[in-house]
C-alpha cells in the first residue's frame, strides 16, 4: 500500500504531532487519527498475517468491522492483543506491533501455510478428530500441540510478565432514553428527546460525535456537517444530556437493558495513571432505547480480495475526508450502487488517479458528477483479481456478461479478465447491511428486504420488542436527510411515548432498488476470494461446507467459522449467506440469517470481573478484635469470608519462631492446664424477638426450648426437611419473648435465611422477628480449669460463681477495661471440654474487653489460642463441627440421636425415620488412632474393614476422617470421623486407613469419641 | 416478666462508662490514598461517621400506627414512609428500611423507644458502620459500586434505599442539600465488613480525586 498523508483538510490537528511506535520502528501521526489512520498516512502496508494462512493483511476498514489490521498494544502485562487498528484513538507514545507471525508481519514463515491451504480447508479440525485412518482421534493427539501453537491471533500476557493491576470499573446508569449511535440519526434523535425533556444518555463507540458526517462537504439542514454536529452537541449538553464517547453498546438484554463499555481516553497512554480505571463496563437502565447504530459496508468478493490495500470504498472516503489520507495515489472503486461513488469523488478531489468499475448496465446521475470530478468510469465492469502479493499493484478486470446487472440480478457473476488498471489500492462496495446485532440479541429475527439487499431488524416497528426503535442507517434509510428526519421522529416519540401521548408518524422511506454483488468468479481457474479474511473463510469453504451436508446456515456458520468471534458477522456474513443460497439453489430469506450474539465488538474479560478481584474479590471479614491478634503476631487463616487467628506463634531463644505444629499444642496444652481465650465472634448470632418465640425454636430445633427459663442456655441441633442435620448451636433465651440463637461459623447466614423463609412461607401467622446480630458482638471464650479466676480479676459487675452461673447459664455483667467499663453478656458454654465462658460485649468495644480479658488470662498462667487449637480442643472432646456436619450425618450418625423430643414435631422428624436413616450399622462419629507410633493420617482418608477383600462398602469403605490433630491430652495423632456401626460395633478393634490419594496406608485403632470427661466434671466444676 | 435487662436501654445507654468507640479502620485506611490528581479540588471526600444509637423497630401487622407514633416521638417528625427519612440529622433521624421496619439512628444515646407490644426493638448500634460520601463526583462513585437510581427525582435528600455492594448489604440515606454539589450519602454497612467496604469505596473514589474526611 501506498498510503500517504494529503496536503491539507481532514478533521486532524496539523498543530499536534503525535508520536508512535510500530514494531519498534518510530512513526508520527496526527491528534485526531486513529492506529489505522495513521499508519495508513505511514505508507505501512502489511500490518498483520491472518489466522490460519498467514496471509499478509493490511487496512481494510475504517471502523468496527475491520478484518485485517488486528494488532498488539502495549507491553508486558498491560498487553492487549488482537485490538483493530481503526478502533484504536491515536496518543503520544503509543506501542503497537504485529502479531501471529515470526520474526515479523512483513517476513512471516507461517506464511507456507499458504501454500498448504488446501489441507487447512474448512472442516480441518473436524476431519482430524475422526481421524484419517479411522483411529479415532489418534491423529488429534499427535499433532494437537502443533496445532494449538500456530492457532490462535495474537497472545494474552504471560503470568511470568507480570499481573496487570490497571483495574476496570463495572457503573450502572439509568436514563429515560438511550440513543446507541452518535452519526447523524443518533444526533437528532437525542436532541429532540433531550429538548423534550427527557433525560437521554448518547453512546457513541467513536471518540468523536458525528459517525458518518464527519469530514463530509454535505449539509445537513442548512448547515455544513461540522457546524451540525457542533450544533447538536451544544443542544445535547445544553439539555443535560449525558455523551458517552469511546463507549460501545455491545450487547442488549431483557427489559432494554444495556451493555456498554467505555474506553478510558487514555487507555493506551504509557503514562497513564495506573489508579484510574483503563475502561468502564456500564450496565445501562434505560426506560426506551433508540438504534441509530448505522450500516455496514459490504465487499465485493473477488480473487485475492485480502491483499494489503484493499479496502471497502467507503472506508477510503473515510480515511480521505476524515483523517486526510490517501490510501494509494491510484485507486480503483467497485460498485453495484451507487454509494461508492461518493468514494470515488473524495479521492478524485484528493488528487488521487481513480477509476471506478460499476457493475450495472445504465449510468445514473451520479456518473456525471464523478466524472467532472476526474473519475474515470467503467460501466459494467468488476475486478475479477488483485495483482500483486505484498501490496496491490493492479486489478484485473471483466466484463459483466449481459452488459451490466440490474434489479433481480443473483448477486453473482462469472467472467474473464478484459484489462488490468493498474492500481495500488481497491475499494469495493457491495451495499450496506444495517446494524441490527444488537436488535438481534433481544431475540428478533431479521427480516429480508430485497429492495435493499439487506437484513432489517424487523418488518414494522411493532415486531420490535416494547420500548425499542431504530433510526436511520440502521433502520435502512439510504439518505442523509431521511436519517436526521427518521431520528428527529424517533427521539419525538420517545418523548411521546414516556409521556403518554400519540406519537409521530414515521417519515416514509424512500423507494431504493439496491443491488448487490457478492462474488466474481473466473470462468476459467479459480482464485483465493475471502469472504471472512479475519477467520480465513473463502467461497470454497462455503461451497465445500454446502457439498458435505452442512445445509443450514447455523451448521455452515460452525464448520468454516464464518462471521464467529469476534468478527460476528460485520461484513461476510451477506455474501456467506448468498453464496450458501447458491450452493443450495435457494433463496437468502430461505437460506436465512445466523444468529448475533453479545458482545458486538470484543470486551475485555477483565472488564467483567470489575473491581472484584484481588483484595476486593470478596469483601473480607474481620472479627473487632482482629488488630489486637495481629499486635500479638497471631497468623491468620480463612474460614470462610472471615479472617480468623489460626494460631499465635512464639518466639524461642536460640530456635526459629514456632510453627502452626508447635504453636497450637502449645496453646491447647495450656488451655488443659490453666486457662486460655479464644476469639469467637465469628459464631453466627441472631437475635429472636415475639411472643411466638418459644414455639418457633421449638418447631426448628429438635429439642426442646419452650419451657427453658429465663437466664439458662440450651444446645439445640436442627435438621432439614429431609432429616438431615442442618446446623448446631447454643440459644440463650433472654426473656420470656426472646432468644439470642448462635450457629455455627459455617452456616450462620445459611441458618439466618432458613429461618427467614420458614417466618415468611411456611408460618407466616407466628409473630416472630428475627435478624443478625453477629456483627454486633465481639464475642471471646475463656476456657480452662482457671477461666473463672481469670475472669473475676476484671469482671466489675456480675457473678460467675458456680452456684450463681450454673454451666449453661447465661448472665450480664461488666468487665473492668482501660478507660472504663464494658457491659457484657456471659454465657457458660464449653466447646473445648473445660470450664468455660463466653463474654460477649458490643463489638465497639470488644477489643478492651479482649485486651483487659487478655491479661487476666495471662496473669493465670494462660495463653490466647486460636483456630488450630480450638479445633485440637474439640477433636479431643467429640464436639461435631461442620466438618462432621456435612449434610450426610443424621442425629444419630453425630451421636446426638437422644436429643429428639418424642413430644412434639420439629423440622426434619418424620424423614429422619426413613429407613435408610435410620437404619442400623449407619456411620457414627467415633475417635480413631494410629495402631504404630510416629504413624499419621489426614482428614479425609478412608476406612477400611481389614476383615473384607475391598475394605468393605463395596470398595469405597466403611467411613472416613473429617478431623486429625496431635493430642495433649491423649499423646499422639488422633482422628475423628464416622465408621458404620460407630464405637458400638468397632470400639478396640484395628481398622484400615487408606489415603490412596497420597499412597499411603496405616492401622489405626476405633475408640469411643467421648472419652474426654465423659461426666462433664470439668465442664461443671 | 424475668429478662435480662442490662441491655434494655441498648449499648448507648453505657456510652458514658465505656470507653470511646473503637474504629474498625487503622491509620493506614484513612490515610489520603496515593493519587496522581490533584486533591486540593476533590472530586468526592470519604469519612467515616460514627454514631451512638441505632434502633431496629420492628411493626407486627396491625400495629403499624401504635410503632408509627413511638417513632414520632423519638424522633420528633412523622414516622417517614417507605424509602423516605425524617427528623433532626444532628439528633435522632427515622429511616425506612422496610415495609414494617425503620432505623432510629442517633448521634447521642436514644431513649429505648416504647411500642408498647406493636412491634420488636434490636440495638444494633455495634452492628453496623456509617461512612460518607460527598462531592461534585458523589454519583459518579456510587454508581460504580451500587445499582441504584441516583438521579435526583429519584435519590434527592431525605431518600432511604437498601441495595448490596459486592453482596454486602448496605443502607444508603440521602442527606441535606449542602448547596453546591449533591447532597451527602451515608452508607451503613455491616461492621465486620467496614474496612474492606472502605478500601472498596476509596478506591473506586481515587480517580476522581479521593480525600478523607475527618
Amino acid at each position: 500500500m501506498s498510503g500517504y498523508r494529503l496536503r491539507d483538510g481532514g478533521v486532524v490537528d496539523r498543530s499536534r504531532p503525535l508520536s508512535f511506535t510500530w514494531d519498534g520502528v518510530r512513526y508520527s501521526g496526527l491528534a485526531g487519527d486513529t492506529l489505522g489512520s495513521a499508519m495508513l498516512a505511514n505508507g505501512l502496508g502489511t500490518v498483520a498475517r491472518s489466522f490460519k494462512y498467514h496471509r499478509p493483511r493490511g487496512i481494510m476498514s475504517a471502523g468496527v468491522e475491520e478484518a485485517g489490521a488486528l494488532v498488539t498494544l502495549g507491553r508486558g502485562a498491560a498487553r492487549e492483543p488482537n485490538a483493530k487498528a481503526p478502533m484504536v484513538e491515536l496518543v503520544a507514545g503509543l506501542e503497537a506491533r504485529g502479531q501471529n507471525a515470526w520474526p515479523s508481519v512483513r517476513r512471516d514463515f507461517g506464511q507456507i501455510n499458504d501454500l498448504l491451504g488446501r489441507f487447512f480447508a474448512a472442516g480441518f479440525y473436524y476431519k482430524t478428530f475422526f481421524g484419517i485412518t479411522g483411529r479415532g482421534t489418534w491423529e488429534w493427539m499427535q499433532f494437537e500441540k502443533l496445532i494449538r501453537r500456530a492457532a490462535g491471533l495474537g497472545t494474552a500476557a504471560d503470568p511470568a510478565e507480570g499481573r496487570n493491576h490497571e483495574p476496570y470499573d463495572i457503573a450502572h446508569d439509568h436514563c429515560d432514553l438511550a440513543v446507541v449511535g452518535a452519526g447523524p440519526a443518533g444526533l437528532a434523535a437525542a436532541e429532540a428527546a433531550a429538548t423534550a425533556g427527557l433525560d437521554v444518555m448518547l453512546i457513541e463507540q467513536d471518540f468523536a460525535l458525528g459517525g458518518s458526517l464527519i469530514g463530509r462537504p454535505d449539509g445537513v439542514e442548512g448547515d455544513g456537517a461540522a457546524d451540525w454536529i457542533a450544533g447538536r452537541h451544544a443542544a445535547l449538553e445544553r439539555a443535560g444530556a449525558r455523551i458517552l464517547t469511546r463507549a460501545t453498546a455491545f450487547g442488549l438484554y431483557d427489559s432494554n437493558v444495556l451493555g456498554v463499555f467505555e474506553r478510558a481516553a487514555d487507555e493506551h497512554d504509557p503514562a497513564r495513571d495506573p489508579l484510574g480505571p483503563r475502561g468502564t463496563l456500564r450496565i445501562v437502565r434505560p426506560a426506551r432505547v433508540i438504534l441509530a447504530t448505522g450500516a455496514l459496508e459490504r465487499p465485493m468478493v473477488c480473487g485475492d480480495n485480502d491483499r494489503p490495500g484493499v479496502m471497502l470504498a467507503g472506508a477510503m472516503e473515510r480515511y480521505a475526508r476524515r483523517w486526510s489520507v490517501a490510501p494509494g495515489s491510484r485507486a480503483v472503486l467497485a460498485t453495484a450502487d451507487d454509494s461508492a461513488y461518493e468514494a470515488a469523488i473524495a479521492l478524485a478531489e484528493a488528487g488521487i488517479e481513480t477509476t471506478l468499475a460499476d457493475a450495472r448496465a445504465l449510468p445514473t446521475a451520479a456518473r456525471d458528477r464523478a466524472e467532472g470530478a476526474g473519475v474515470t468510469v467503467l460501466q459494467a465492469m468488476v475486478p475479477v483479481a488483485v495483482k500483486g502479493r505484498d501490496r496491490v499493484r493492479g486489478v484485473a478486470l471483466g466484463r459483466v456478461p449481459g452488459g451490466g446487472i440490474g434489479p433481480g440480478h443473483d448477486g453473482i457473476v462469472t467472467t474473464t479478465v478484459e484489462r488490468v488498471v493498474e492500481a495500488d489500492c481497491l475499494g469495493t462496495s457491495s451495499g450496506w447491511s444495517p446494524v441490527i446485532h444488537l436488535v438481534a440479541h433481544r431475540g428478533v429475527r431479521p427480516v429480508w428486504d430485497p429492495s435493499r439487499q439487506a437484513f432489517r431488524a424487523a418488518a414494522d416497528a411493532e415486531a420490535l420488542p416494547p420500548g425499542l426503535a431504530l433510526a436511520g442507517a440502521a433502520d435502512a434509510r439510504a439518505t442523509l436527510a431521511e436519517a436526521v428526519a427518521d431520528g428527529r421522529a424517533a427521539g419525538a416519540n420517545a418523548a411521546a411515548a414516556l409521556a403518554g401521548k400519540r406519537r409521530r408518524k414515521r417519515p416514509a422511506e424512500s423507494a431504493p432498488t439496491a443491488m448487490a454483488l457478492h462474488e466474481i468468479r473466473l470462468k476459467h481457474g479459480k482464485l483465493k476470494a475471502f469472504l471472512d479474511p479475519q477467520h480465513d473463510v473463502t467461497t470454497e469453504d462455503v461451497r465445500l461446507a454446502a457439498r458435505e451436508g452442512y445445509r443450514s446456515v447455523e451448521h455452515m456458520k460452525r464448520y468454516t467459522t464464518l462471521g464467529m468471534a469476534t468478527d460476528q458477522g460485520k461484513t461476510g456474513n451477506i455474501p456467506g449467506l448468498a453464496l450458501l443460497a447458491d450452493a443450495l439453489g435457494q433463496s437468502i430469506p430461505e437460506t436465512g440469517i445466523t444468529t448475533f450474539r453479545p458482545p458486538y465488538t470484543p470486551v475485555p474479560l477483565a472488564a467483567f470481573a470489575g473491581r472484584t478481584r484481588s483484595a476486593h474479590w470478596s469483601p473480607e471479614r474481620l472479627t473487632p478484635m482482629h488488630d489486637a491478634h495481629a499486635a500479638l503476631g497471631a497468623r491468620f487463616t480463612d474460614a470462610g469470608v472471615w479472617r480468623r487467628a489460626w494460631y499465635y506463634p512464639q518466639a524461642r531463644p536460640n530456635r526459629a519462631r514456632e510453627g502452626v505444629a508447635e504453636a497450637y499444642l502449645r496453646e491447647a496444652r495450656v488451655v488443659r492446664e490453666t486457662c486460655g481465650i479464644v476469639d469467637v465472634s465469628t459464631l453466627g448470632k441472631i437475635d429472636i424477638q415475639g411472643p411466638d418465640a418459644a414455639e418457633f425454636l421449638n418447631r426448628v430445633y429438635v429439642n426442646g426450648f419452650a419451657k427453658l427459663p429465663v437466664g439458662r442456655a440450651r444446645y439445640g441441633v436442627m435438621l432439614r426437611d429431609d432429616g438431615i442435620v442442618l446446623d448446631d448451636g447454643v440459644s440463650w433465651r433472654l426473656a420470656e419473648d426472646r432468644y439470642l440463637m448462635t450457629t455455627t461459623t459455617a452456616e450462620a447466614a445459611k441458618v439466618m435465611q432458613w429461618l427467614e423463609y420458614l417466618l415468611a412461607a411456611r408460618w407466616p401467622k407466628l409473630r416472630v422477628h428475627v435478624a443478625s446480630v453477629t456483627d454486633q458482638w465481639g464475642g471471646v471464650a475463656v476456657a480452662g480449669p482457671r477461666a473463672r479466676a481469670a475472669i473475676q480479676r476484671v469482671l466489675a459487675v456480675g457473678d460467675i460463681a458456680n452456684q450463681a452461673l450454673p454451666f449453661m447459664g447465661i448472665a450480664e455483667g461488666q468487665v473492668r477495661v482501660a478507660g472504663g467499663t464494658v457491659p457484657v453478656l456471659i454465657g457458660r458454654v464449653s466447646f473445648s471440654g473445660e470450664l468455660a465462658y463466653e463474654l460477649h460485649a458490643p463489638a465497639g468495644w470488644a477489643t478492651a474487653m479482649w485486651t483487659a480479658l487478655s491479661e487476666a488470662v495471662a496473669a493465670e498462667g494462660g495463653v490466647p489460642y486460636g483456630l488450630e487449637a480450638l479445633g485440637a480442643l474439640r477433636i479431643e472432646k467429640g464436639h461435631v463441627t461442620a466438618a462432621e456436619l456435612d449434610g450426610r450425618t443424621t442425629l444419630e450418625d453425630a451421636g446426638l440421636g437422644r436429643m429428639a423430643s418424642s413430644k412434639k414435631p420439629f423440622i426434619g422428624s418424620a424423614l429422619s425415620q426413613r429407613a435408610g436413616l435410620a437404619a442400623e450399622g449407619r456411620p457414627q462419629l467415633v475417635h480413631i488412632v494410629p495402631v504404630d507410633e510416629g504413624v499419621r493420617f489426614s482428614a479425609g482418608a478412608i476406612l477400611q474393614d481389614p476383615r473384607q477383600r475391598d475394605g468393605g462398602g463395596g470398595g469405597h469403605g466403611i467411613g472416613w476422617v473429617t478431623g486429625v490433630t496431635e493430642s495433649p491430652v491423649f499423646g499422639g495423632w488422633l482422628g475423628i470421623g464416622f465408621v458404620e456401626g460407630g464405637a458400638a460395633t468397632w470400639e478396640g478393634q484395628d481398622i484400615a486407613v487408606a489415603e490412596p490419594v497420597f499412597g499411603r496406608h496405616c492401622r489405626a485403632r476405633v475408640l469411643s469419641a467421648h472419652r474426654l470427661d465423659p461426666k462433664g466434671e470439668r465442664m461443671h466444676a | 416478666m424475668l429478662e435480662l435487662s442490662l441491655f434494655a436501654g441498648g449499648a448507648s445507654a453505657f456510652a458514658e462508662t465505656a470507653p470511646a468507640l473503637a474504629s474498625p479502620l487503622t491509620a493506614e485506611d484513612r490515610a489520603t490514598p496515593q493519587q496522581q490528581r490533584d486533591v486540593s479540588t476533590p472530586g468526592v471526600t470519604l469519612s467515616e461517621r460514627p454514631f451512638a444509637a441505632l434502633w431496629q423497630v420492628k411493626a407486627w401487622p396491625g400495629g403499624m400506627a401504635a410503632v408509627e407514633t413511638a417513632i414520632a416521638a423519638s424522633v420528633g417528625a412523622t414516622a417517614p414512609g417507605p424509602g423516605f427519612s425524617a427528623g433532626d440529622p444532628a439528633g435522632a433521624l427515622a429511616l425506612r428500611t422496610a415495609p414494617l421496619a425503620w432505623w432510629i439512628v442517633g448521634e447521642g444515646p436514644v431513649a429505648r423507644p416504647d411500642l408498647g407490644g406493636a412491634g420488636t426493638l434490636l440495638d444494633l448500634s455495634h452492628a453496623r458502620w456509617r461512612l460518607r460520601l460527598e462531592g461534585t463526583a458523589r454519583d459518579a462513585v456510587l454508581s460504580r459500586l451500587i445499582s441504584l437510581d441516583l438521579r435526583p427525582g429519584r435519590f434527592g435528600p431525605g431518600r432511604v434505599a437498601l441495595a448490596p455492594i459486592q453482596h454486602l448489604g448496605c443502607v444508603f440515606h440521602v442527606g441535606e442539600d449542602g448547596g453546591a454539589g449533591p447532597a451527602p450519602v451515608d452508607i451503613y454497612a455491616p461492621r465486620s465488613q467496614a474496612r474492606a467496604l472502605w478500601k472498596l469505596v476509596r478506591d473506586t473514589a481515587i480517580p476522581f480525586g479521593c480525600q478523607i474526611g475527618p
